[in-house]
């Protein structure tokens, strides 16, 4: 069952009905009626459907420069299907990672460690860098991760 | 009076040889940020008072949504929405207006589109002295539909079964030569059922007795959450070839 959708007071909801899928694989298009209340149809909406969609331990990782420790960053497949990602990029190059040969397949449930290090270069105080990762579903770029070096 | 308290969507794989067995959605659902994307009086006077059944369809260029537009005075048309990136939405205007003195003249609605073979078919409810049918029209652009209607299912008349006086609301497939539609039975009674019919011609469908009739607690036993019925049958195949379906639950 798909419920949920919508709190009372808001377009859709009082209730959501009359379905109708664009099936694209990776994803589903739904479009649908939104009631307000028993009287009022306010609208026709979307929703997302993702089968394949990857999420992060921590959005967010921290770097103290100074111990020299590197972190993981770790992603995991929460979806039912499988996800191929094809890069990984960061906007910094002080930021190195050890990453997987692509394109890569993570399985549904699987988990990807990734080492990652940074190395001071111009820079001075906190340093920050964002890694991107891309795959081949519609919705990209997947996922992106705030990096703060200090 | 039928009085909904809750409705909500349920998907279920349905494999028409076998009984019915539900599982759980493969997909996460998530509502679409923004709010709705076509509300009432998006094109203007006609759809003012309701914008109602969208049915989504991909053209290779654009996303269509064909819907029931009502007007302040309860004229029922199906009308078109395109868009390239789900957030801007162009009108197109009529796809299909009612046409006096025939079986639709009192109403066209609940649009359900396909394209095979450089054509778009476009099933509807057709309205007319109180008799709800599924009609047929077709069209090589998809923008306009004025070539021949007919008629493609029929109330079955019989007062044992759940679309003895009406039909409505179809989703339709076509694979290997075979149509299948799912379409709502209206009977009297408020616990509306989900039935299915059959065509090679796409134009004219035979109900499957006794197939699919899904509604008045399909979900589970007592107070399940399709208690009051089931209506809005979406169908399409996924990419591993699996028939699935969603409709809209009724629960008191």
């Amino acid at each position: 069952m798909i419920s949920g959708i919508g709190e009372p007071g808001e377009w859709n909801g009082y209730h959501f009905k009359s379905p109708s899928v664009l099936d694209v694989g990776d994803f589903l298009l739904v479009a649908y009626e939104g009631w307000s209340e028993p009287t009022i149809a306010s609208g026709i909406g979307l929703m997302i459907g993702i089968e394949r969609w990857i999420g992060t331990e921590q959005p967010v990782v921290l770097f103290n420069i100074g111990n020299g420790y590197s972190q993981d960053l770790q992603l995991a497949n929460h979806g039912a299907g499988e996800l191929m990602i094809y890069a990984i990029d960061v906007s910094n190059p002080g930021f190195q990672m050890d990453l997987p040969v692509f394109p890569y397949i993570l399985k549904s449930s699987e988990q990807l460690s990734i080492p990652i290090q940074y190395t001071r270069t111009s820079e001075s105080g906190s340093v920050p860098g964002i890694v991107t990762v891309h795959s081949n579903s519609m919705i990209d770029p997947l996922l992106t991760i705030y990096l703060v070096a200090y | 009076m039928k009085t909904t308290i809750i409705t909500a969507l349920f998907s279920a794989i349905v494999y028409f040889s076998v009984p019915i067995s539900a599982q759980l959605p493969r997909f996460e659902l998530v509502d679409y940020p923004d709010g709705p994307v076509i509300i009432p009086g998006f094109q203007g006077n006609m759809d003012n008072q309701a914008v109602l059944d969208p049915d989504v369809i991909w053209d290779g260029n654009r996303v269509r949504i064909y819907y029931t537009a009502v007007d302040a005075l309860g004229v029922k048309r199906i009308m078109l929405a395109t868009s390239s990136d789900l957030v801007n939405w162009r009108p197109e205007g009529i796809a299909l207006a009612p046409q006096p003195g025939t079986f639709d003249s009192d109403g066209v609605s609940a649009p359900d589109i396909i394209y095979i073979d450089g054509q778009y078919h476009l099933y509807y409810t057709a309205e007319s002295m109180g008799l709800k049918q599924i009609a047929h029209v077709q069209s090589e652009n998809g923008f306009s539909f004025s070539r021949l209607r007919t008629i493609t299912l029929t109330p079955s008349y019989n007062e044992q079964q759940f679309d003895s006086i009406g039909v409505s609301d179809s989703s339709t497939i076509y694979s290997n030569g075979l149509y299948q539609m799912l379409f709502r039975g209206h009977d009297g009674t408020p616990w509306w059922k989900i039935g299915l019919a059959i065509s090679t011609s796409g134009t004219h469908f035979d109900r499957i007795i006794g197939g699919v009739e899904l509604g008045s607690n399909f979900g589970k036993g007592p107070h399940g959450f399709d208690d009051g019925g089931a209506e809005d049958p979406e169908i399409w195949i996924d990419d591993e070839n699996h028939i699935r379906m969603l409709y809209t639950s009724l629960h008191y």
